[in-house]
């Protein structure tokens, strides 16, 4: 009990005579232990809780009695506890607005029909000031449910508990076995065109089944439904039900049901959805089971199902701990213990009843909001990557409503509001101190500042190794990696058909010398074999070369490497076969795209390049040893590609093979330190790079990607 | 002469409905508040009108006397059956004119013309000090006035009623409309005829309370459809009403009545027999405030008093011993009635000291008012804290009072169908009467350009130094034949003055904004040379300080503002009084070191840069802080407005 004990406009209630009207009842309530009031106006089924002392007045209000009266009796009778006259006229005041007076004498209809007007035009209001959560009504649907009440009214129970767990169960067995083929690629399973049309016909089926869940179970509390309608959340038309009326009843599982029917009915669905899947043959059923299990199970996990946000799980949530108006009270509660421990007033109260209770409020309303933000950078992240416009536009929409717009309030309070005179400047203390920080951490903080690149070994002149002859490997004398002379033999085939050949050939040409001897006599036919056996000696001459080249001599200096793997002995191998390279160590690089943002940054800002293998825990240095002076599409090596494993994505459109969907710089780093290194380095292994820039703090960083996205976004 | 006389009606009662401004609403009015036509264009139009005025007044003027009265008639039968057209209102301010010309022997000049259209057409006129608002003022009042429509001429002060009241009477008189003007002193079967003449002369304070009064009257009966049907049941006493509706205001001194008056909500209270007070119980809390100490058991933070954790277990334990034996009828029971009554007596014993906040005299406590240093009769702390201190000095406590309705200017001026204003000084304040009263300020040019010369202002150490800088200075001036006024801050200030230059053989007059004809009388010959005058700046309000010959050879009035004003508005208007109407006139300040406004400023703020821009830093300061208050109160009005609406009764 705060404030002035006297309210400076007593005298306009004091002699007021009032009761309340015939179809207001009160009922009693526990919460948290405590009793409460909760009054029922039959008439509209609206709820409004007061407490134990607001009772004594409500109580009281007979018609007989002056509020001057009742306010000496409630004092005398409640002690400590007694209301202030300014809480005495809030209570009245808001019991008036509920429409619950009566007993004034003459019906004033100026002030009625005013007032009627004041709450059509807030409706209004209402709709414009939020048009991402409109409400439009659309029926009274308490004929249907009480009709049909009976029919559903054994499954409220505990063997429809039952069916329900038993197929929820199953559903979720099924669902591990079958986990991967039910993710694969959700994104484009979901937002594909053909799906969104089959969304869109199956997502009011299950909504209306969620709806009518709840509206039963209101029924079975002993509530009425009287409106259901679509709201239609950023733009999004969703059904709601009115089910307020459940807050009469006073067991809280009870209530609890009615919040929680709508996600049971869906998670049911979905577990029927899910048994259908399994068996259906793939096809239209098929894929209108597996939409259902998305409706129904994502999105109920997502938002309804989850009590941060102000769906039915939050209802259950706020019936669970006995804490009605959760969202509001926690807020408000947050705002107390600013104003109390940060401005250091003296006069707000708590709007927790308990020290535990406080801690719920405030870790909701931290915890809830922290969630709004991220599920709505979620959802625009995710519409963004499919629906470029629509999703940047949503992006700002989430942000400007979970931050600009509590922060445009918090000026507005903090310039203009009555409320802080006397402590604004403890508050602009705060704020300022408050923005001071975020302002050094964004903009004064450095912090390390890295550009991480996907690279590939390659080498600038590689001399390739191509076997001579085919044959089978017989003998292999270097390793990959290893430094080679020139000169100096590598390997082995073996190819015993050339042996062959040449003996044969050698045979061949020693029989035509034998026939030459023999016939001196005969110059034609001599002539002839002289012929013959020069082309047979060309034909040994090439057999001798090929069985030679059965040993691989290197080239030149350098390194041998293997890009293909060293290659088993024993391997029958075909002529012209490259089956290694050496390289100068010198000559080898690693290949990267940089993407064009980063381009400057990386030529003039490298302070140091980090080179690392895939797997290894150690990674070497290195420098930019070039970079392209302009950009292009092409892609040096599939392994950079997205494809490859990769972070450059593919153009899906283009003709040749290789060509990036955005403009990329080629750079090259120095690879020396890598083959230096103990690992061994294979030609077109992939090569983790990471250019170090100046450390720099992150606000700068933020902007400059904001003002990239924006720049992309209206192609300036 | 025939009058034509519309059925007196009370019942019937129009007034504007208010409705609070939206949240959409209230940023437009911001924004409008700022944006606004050009003064030119407006005048322009008005400067159109103007030809069109004389044209008429040619005609009127060219009719004998006869011819004269029966033409009014004329055009007062077609007002009332035709409505204020345009065309017949600029017909109508020609007749006013002509009506002014043969009775006063003064025809409006074309500003006081465009003051009056622009009222007419609700707007608060700039108008500069002396160029003749009260001769204005009929115009949009008897136009109004023939077109059928209850006319209030509201001015700051009963004599000022009265006084305009009769001075313009006989043009009222010509025209065929009765007038009459409220002051305190009159009862209310005498109110009640005034009410029920066309054009009522009435201070701002009269009206409000009869306005209070006759809500009393009505109870919840406020529409004229309840109304009716309680008068014929028997439940409503009509004839006790005072009021006719508010239909039409013109409000003199517009900023000061409507903004600066405006902080205060005006209360009716009345004796309340079933709220008396137990005497035991107040010295029980007197006695038990007595025994906590600052610091410990309460803390003073703002010139506001908080109980600490200590106080308040102190408070609950003595309270507990002090219920013991009365049950539950003790007025002890209930934390906040205690910690209330706590409050009370802790305020009366540590916040109020005699002499400087309160007398007692005659066995009674009586408040001073901090600005004026006069005794206030009528006046009593509110609930509680009156009995307290009275028993605090040992006197009987009085009964306490209750209150029957409460209502603040901003509410009560809003419920007017029409209102207009004029003011010397409004440019300041037109974006708070806009937004606060949805009211446009108008600058009317003055009818000669002004000749008024500023001598800056003179900076002394101390109040002493002051006093006698200024009265040297009087001295020396009305040596040279010229007119001085001097005009302090607080009476009190007037008196210190008066003393000095008593103690200095200067012969001066001292008003102490009694606020009479009297007064009036003083300051009117406060122009004639060699006059020495020194006064609050309430004092003699609107009355003009006509120059003798001598003195306007002289070099005209000499105003020496000694001190500077809650609002740069004040000092401006106090300037005005000098070089009036085209006469010579000059102006100078003269402000110390230990002004109290200079209060304003916290800490080294009070001592950084040159006094005069620390003087007007602290009178900005003030001047926001004023105008945040009446925001506020505007703010809580809508706000308890809404809260309240099942009371059925407005105020």
């Amino acid at each position: 009990m705060a404030g002035p004990l006297f309210s400076q406009h007593w005298h306009r209630v004091a002699e007021l005579r009032l009761r309340l009207r015939g179809h207001a009842s009160l009922h009693r309530h526990e919460y948290r232990g405590e009793p409460w009031y909760v009054l029922h106006d039959g008439l509209t089924g609206q709820v409004h809780r007061f407490t134990p002392e607001a009772y004594q007045v409500i109580g009281r209000l007979d018609g007989k009695r002056s509020v001057r009266e009742i306010w000496d009796q409630v004092s005398a009778s409640l002690g400590d506890a007694m209301p202030t006259q300014q809480e005495l006229i809030e209570l009245i005041g808001r019991l008036h607005n509920a429409n619950v007076l009566a007993g004034q004498g003459e019906i004033d209809i100026d002030e009625l029909s005013r007032r009627q007007a004041t709450q059509r035009r807030s409706k209004w209001l209402q709709m414009i000031r939020s048009p991402l959560g409109i409400r439009i009504p659309l029926l009274d649907p308490e004929r249907f449910v009480a009709a049909s009440y009976p029919l559903v009214r054994p499954l409220i129970g505990p063997l429809g508990g039952l069916i329900w767990l038993v197929t929820l169960l199953s559903a979720l067995l099924l669902m591990g076995i079958h986990w991967s083929s039910l993710t694969a690629n959700l994104a484009d399973r979901v937002l594909g065109v053909g799906n969104l049309v089959m969304l869109a016909l199956i997502y009011p089926l299950i909504k209306a089944l969620h709806e009518l869940g709840h509206a039963w179970a209101t029924k079975d509390a002993g509530g009425e439904v009287h409106e259901v309608g679509i709201m239609l959340l950023v733009f999004f038309p969703v059904p709601y039900v009115d089910a307020s009326a459940a807050a009469a009843c006073p067991d809280k599982y009870r209530r609890m049901l009615v919040g929680a029917a709508g996600i049971m009915v869906e998670l049911f669905l979905a577990s029927l959805a899910m048994l259908v899947w399994v068996m259906a043959e793939p096809g239209l059923i098929r894929a209108a089971a597996f939409n259902v299990m998305l409706i129904a199970g994502v999105s109920t996990l997502l938002f309804n199902g989850n009590p941060l946000l102000r769906f039915d799980a939050y209802y259950v949530l706020a019936d669970f701990l006995e804490i009605p108006n959760l969202f509001s009270r926690a807020n408000q509660q947050v705002g107390y213990v600013v104003k109390r421990y940060l401005l250091g007033r003296r006069e707000v109260t708590s709007h927790a009843g308990s020290r535990r209770e406080a801690c719920w409020l405030v870790g909701y309303a931290v915890t809830s909001f922290c969630y709004r933000l991220m599920i709505m950078v979620a959802i625009a992240v995710f519409v963004a990557t499919r629906y470029l416009f629509v999703g940047i536009l949503l992006a700002l929409w989430s942000v400007s409503m979970t931050l600009l717009l509590p922060l445009a309030k918090m000026f507005k309070a903090m310039t203009m509001d009555d409320a802080l005179e006397g402590s604004r400047a403890k508050a602009w203390g705060w704020f300022v101190t408050a923005t001071g920080l975020v302002g050094v951490l964004l903009f004064a903080m450095p912090i390390p500042y890295a550009t991480t690149l996907h690279g590939v070994v390659d080498s600038r002149e590689p001399a390739q190794l191509r076997v001579g002859a085919s044959g089978t490997l017989a003998e292999l004398w270097v390793e990959d990696g290893s430094e080679v002379a020139a000169g100096e033999p590598l390997l082995r085939l073996e190819a015993p058909e050339l042996a062959t050949e040449v003996q044969l050939l050698e045979a061949e040409v020693r029989e035509i010398e034998q026939q030459l001897l023999a016939s001196v006599r005969n110059a034609q036919a001599a002539s002839l074999l002289r012929e013959t056996l020069a082309l047979t000696g060309q034909r040994l001459d090439d057999a001798r070369q090929r069985a030679a080249a059965t040993v691989l001599n290197s080239p030149r200096d350098g390194l041998l490497l293997m890009p293909e793997g060293t290659p088993l002995l024993g391997r029958f191998v075909e002529r012209g076969t490259a089956l290694a390279v050496v390289v100068r160590p010198e000559d080898l690089r690693v290949r990267t795209l940089v993407p064009t943002h980063r381009a400057d940054r990386v030529r003039d800002d490298a302070q140091s390049v980090a080179l690392r293998l895939p797997g290894a825990d150690d990674s070497v240095s290195s420098r930019l040893a070039w970079m392209a002076p302009s950009s292009s599409y092409e892609i040096p090596s599939d392994v950079l590609s997205v494809e490859g494993g990769g972070s450059i994505a593919l153009d899906p459109q283009a003709e040749a093979p290789l060509t990036a969907f955005r403009r990329h710089y080629l750079a090259d780093f120095d690879a020396a330190a890598l083959i230096a290194g103990e690992r061994s380095v294979r030609l077109g292994q992939r090569v983790h790079v990471r250019v170090a820039h100046a450390p720099e703090p992150a606000g700068f960083r933020l902007w400059r990607d904001t003002r990239r996205s924006f720049l992309r976004l209206f192609d300036v | 002469m025939t009058t034509l006389k519309l059925p007196r009606d009370v019942m019937a009662r129009p007034e504007r409905r208010l409705e609070a401004p939206t949240s959409l609403e209230k940023p437009w009015h911001w924004l409008r508040a700022r944006v606004t036509r050009p003064a030119r264009v407006r005048r322009l139009a008005m400067g159109l009108a103007l030809g069109r005025i004389h044209r008429h007044a040619r005609w009127w003027a060219n009719l004998d006397d006869a011819r004269f009265d029966a033409e009014v008639m004329t055009l007062r039968q077609a007002l009332i059956h035709r409505g204020l057209t345009r065309a017949l209102l600029l017909k109508t301010l020609a007749a006013v004119r002509e009506a002014a010309g043969r009775e006063l022997g003064m025809r409006h000049h074309d500003v006081q013309l465009m003051g009056g259209l622009a009222m007419l057409d609700g707007h608060i006129a700039e108008m500069q000090t002396g160029e003749g608002k009260t001769l204005t003022a009929t115009l949009p009042a008897a136009a109004a006035a023939l077109a059928g429509t209850p006319v209030h001429v509201i001015t700051v002060n009963d004599y000022l009623a009265a006084r305009d009241a009769e001075l313009m009477t006989p043009v009222y008189v010509r025209l065929g409309l009765n007038v009459a003007a409220i002051v305190h002193e009159m009862t209310p079967d005498e109110r009640r005829q005034a009410y029920a003449a066309d054009v009522v002369y009435c201070t701002n304070k009269e009206l409000v309370f009869d306005y209070l009064r006759d809500s009393q009257v009505l109870g919840r009966f406020r529409q004229p459809m309840l109304a009716h049907a309680a008068r014929l049941r028997g439940d409503l006493q009509h004839q006790q009403l005072l009021l006719r509706g508010l239909h039409f205001a013109i409000v003199d001194e517009a900023d000061s009545v409507m903004l600066d008056e405006a902080r205060t909500p005006l209360i009716l209270s009345g004796p309340a027999p079933h709220e008396a007070f137990d005497v035991e119980l107040i010295d029980q809390a007197i006695a038990l405030a007595g025994t906590f100490v600052e610091g410990v058991h309460f803390v003073k933070e703002r010139s506001q008093l908080h109980l600490t954790e200590a106080g308040k277990t102190r408070l609950a334990e003595q309270s507990e011993q002090l219920m013991q034996g009365q049950g539950a009828g003790s007025g002890w029971v209930g934390r906040s009635r205690r910690e209330w009554l706590i409050q009370q007596a802790l305020v009366a014993h540590h916040h109020f000291q005699r002499d400087q906040h309160y007398l007692v005299r005659d066995g009674k406590v009586q408040i001073i008012d901090e600005h004026t240093g006069r005794v206030m009769a009528d006046r009593s702390w509110e609930k509680g804290l009156q009995q307290m201190i009275e028993r605090l000095e040992g006197c009987e406590p009085s009964d306490p009072n209750v209150t029957l309705a409460r209502l603040t200017y901003q509410r009560f001026f809003r419920r007017y169908h029409h209102l207009a204003g004029m003011t010397g000084t409004a440019r300041e304040v037109r974006q708070e009467l806009w937004v606060t009263y949805r009211r446009r300020v108008v600058a009317i040019p003055p009818h000669r350009p002004g000749k008024r010369q500023y001598l800056g202002t003179t900076c002394v150490a101390d109040r002493e130094a002051k006093w006698r800088l200024i009265s040297r200075r009087a001295a020396q001036l009305a040596a040279e034949q010229r007119a001085v006024l001097v005009a302090t801050v607080t009476l009190a200030d007037a008196e210190a003055l008066s003393d000095a230059m008593r103690a200095d053989g200067i012969e001066h007059a001292m008003l102490s904004a009694r606020q009479d004809a009297e007064e009036a009388e003083v300051i009117a010959r406060a122009g004639t040379a060699g006059a020495i005058t020194v006064a609050t700046s309430m004092a003699g309000r609107g009355t003009d300080i006509a120059l003798d010959d001598t003195a306007t050879a002289a070099g005209g009035l000499h105003v020496i503002i000694a001190g500077h004003h809650d609002a740069s508005r004040v000092d401006r208007q106090i300037a005005g009084r000098s070089a009036r109407q085209g006469d010579p006139g000059s102006v100078e300040f003269v402000v110390a070191d230990d002004e109290l406004l200079l209060e304003e400023l916290d800490g080294w703020h009070r001592h950084m840069g040159k006094l005069p821009a620390r003087l007007h830093r602290a009178q900005a300061i003030r001047e926001a802080r004023h105008a945040r208050e009446r925001a506020r109160l505007l703010a809580a009005d809508w706000r308890e407005g809404e809260l309240l609406g099942f009371s059925g009764q407005g105020e």
